[in-house]
């Protein structure tokens, strides 16, 4: 396997276990106003992903990292042609970090109220907006000599709109299924009840994304070169299932898991299809991205991989061991003894 | 040291908020000090990288040996020379740039007229920083030394000081990056690339103007809210 080719498969990994790491605590903000009942329970959920939200960032920041080291055309091309998005991700990301750390800090319930707002819109943002881009990567960008020939707009087409929505329900059942192995009494038990219902509409919405992909996208064209990628959308329909089976016989941790196999290779699905190209050009696949044309250079992409066979184990050690000591369900007590809690 | 100050003029938690105050003059007066030092290897690799920078820092529109330090000095960019050069320190330029009292240090005119700086932005932000910096070393060894009196509640002049003071380390370290990114114009990696050269063809006017306008909107509000929850952690003191 040639480095560019290596590069492209930790591009997708990375990408894919940022949204299982990220992807549930993003899941907790999108279901605030609906699950948590009153301000105990709204801690409590907060609280939960107190520990570890931060930290799971770390892999947007290698995922958008790695796309800037090993592929900086398609990085320029990206962040610049959907600007206006990656903007508004940028600011839902800033707007519930904040709402995190400064809604504990008043008692005023406008206050609170205006922050459980913020982290609520930031979470359903974020989630829905990187949907709608990869989504449009997916299907391809209207490319030609002069660059990205769509607007803002445009990216909100049927299978933009499609993986938006799929990924606010892939990212809220996520969501659900952490507040269930997390927390306890009233709040778990409620948890629990949605993961089953938000697993209805991932389904759903999963089978749709399916069709409009064999449809509207090359992506599975490329899987008929190669069969054994078949096992990535088989994988999704096993996890789907084993997360379906897991809820409904109580076992939430396998449930967790089974989501968040179901996140990754969704995500690896309409990444494996893409491959070689990175960003694919409609309609004249000349212009396309791919990772040769958008590469940086052997030796920048051979000093990466040590970088990264060094760093990226760090990095998962020390998450796991975050994981670790924050593990068992969050109580009132420690949240009436933890006066850092939120 | 500022929320110290405004502790024991209203004679909160006194011994506290003393020690506390010793403990911000000592780091205070070590850090303000320390600062010099770090400002001058800056400037001496800003001498050395960024010539056309360290010219608009001084306002040095010649080419000079021993430059002298004026202290009052009023630039007439358009007349590429200075209105008012007054109480000059011989040499000091010179120096403090590079270690040498007689060193050759390169003034605008060197630079072709559009590959200079702005030189009123990069001049006063710099002599400000340059200040305050001067002004931190006074405030607190003054407050260093007057703390170790036991006599600090009957200051309320220094103390009152110290509360004003508060913004101004800020608002130094925003002068300072004023001076480094506005002294690096027009490049934006220096010498190789202007900044005109690198904007993004794929980004619109008006989209930079929507991003401009939205982080100073969404950074503005964060900036009021974090003022005023460091102000009401700051009078609430220690918890009983």
């Amino acid at each position: 396997m040639d480095y560019q080719s290596l590069w492209f498969v930790l591009w997708a990994v990375l990408w894919a276990i940022y949204f299982f790491m990220d992807g549930f605590d993003l899941g907790v903000g999108i279901l605030h106003p609906f699950l948590p009942r009153n301000d105990f329970e709204k801690r409590l959920a907060m609280n939960s992903i107190g520990p570890v939200w931060d930290g799971n960032k770390v892999w947007l920041v290698t995922a958008t990292g790695v796309t800037f080291a090993a592929f900086p055309a398609a990085f320029a091309l990206i962040f610049s042609a959907l600007y206006l998005p990656i903007l508004l991700i940028l600011f839902g990301l800033i707007v519930r970090g904040a709402a995190l750390e400064f809604r504990g800090k008043s008692d005023s319930p406008v206050w609170r109220r205006g922050w459980d707002m913020a982290f609520f819109l930031g979470s359903l943002t974020t989630a829905f907006l990187f949907g709608v881009l990869f989504g449009n990567i997916f299907q391809g960008l209207p490319l030609n000599s002069q660059g990205y020939q769509g607007g803002f707009f445009s990216l909100f087409n049927r299978y933009g709109l499609l993986t938006g929505v799929m990924f606010v329900a892939m990212l809220g059942g996520h969501g659900a299924i952490w507040l269930a192995v997390k927390t306890g009494d009233e709040l778990g038990a409620r948890a629990r009840k949605l993961a089953m219902k938000i697993w209805a509409v991932l389904v759903v919405t999963a089978a749709l994304f399916f069709v409009n992909t064999a449809f509207s996208t090359s992506i599975f064209a490329r899987y008929l070169n190669n069969y054994i990628l078949l096992l990535l959308p088989a994988g999704v329909l096993a996890s789907l299932l084993g997360m379906g089976m897991s809820i409904m016989s109580k076992r939430f941790s396998a449930a967790f898991f089974a989501s968040g196999a179901a996140v990754i290779l969704i995500v690896m699905t309409g990444f494996a299809g893409l491959y070689p190209q990175l960003v694919p050009a409609r309609p004249d696949a000349l212009y396309s991205l791919t990772i040769y044309n958008a590469a940086a250079s052997d030796y920048t992409l051979r000093i990466l991989t040590v970088i990264a066979a060094i760093f990226v184990p760090v990095v998962a050690v020390y998450q796991f061991w975050v994981y670790r000591i924050f593990r068992g369900t969050v109580t009132g007590e420690d949240l009436r003894d933890n006066k850092e809690a939120y | 040291m500022g929320i110290s100050a405004w502790h024991i003029l209203r004679k909160n938690h006194l011994p506290l908020f003393k020690k506390s105050f010793r403990i911000a003059a000592t780091f205070g007066l070590a850090s303000s000090l320390l600062v010099v030092l770090v400002g001058d290897f800056h400037g001496a690799e800003v001498g050395k990288a960024q010539p056309a920078k360290l010219a608009a820092m001084e306002s040095l529109w010649e080419t000079e040996r021993g430059v002298p330090f004026y202290l009052l000095l009023v630039p007439d960019p358009t007349n590429e020379r200075n209105a008012v050069e007054l109480l000059g320190i011989p040499k000091m330029v010179s120096f403090l740039a590079f270690k040498d009292f007689n060193a050759e240090v390169k003034g605008l005119k060197e630079f072709p007229k559009e590959e200079r700086p702005p030189v009123w932005e990069t001049f006063l932000s710099f002599r400000l920083m340059v200040a305050l910096g001067g002004l931190f070393i006074l405030l607190s060894a003054l407050a260093f030394f007057l703390s170790r009196k036991e006599a600090l509640e009957r200051q309320p002049l220094l103390l009152k000081a110290l509360i004003l003071a508060l913004p101004l380390p800020y608002l130094a370290g925003e002068l300072g990056w004023i001076v480094a990114e506005v002294g690096r114009q027009p490049w934006i990696v220096y010498g190789v690339l202007k900044t005109s050269e690198a904007v993004s063809r794929g980004v619109s006017a008006f989209q930079a103007a929507v991003s401009l306008a939205g982080f100073t909107l969404l950074y503005g509000i964060l900036w009021v809210i974090n003022i005023y929850l460091l102000a009401k952690y700051a009078r609430k003191g220690p918890e009983v």
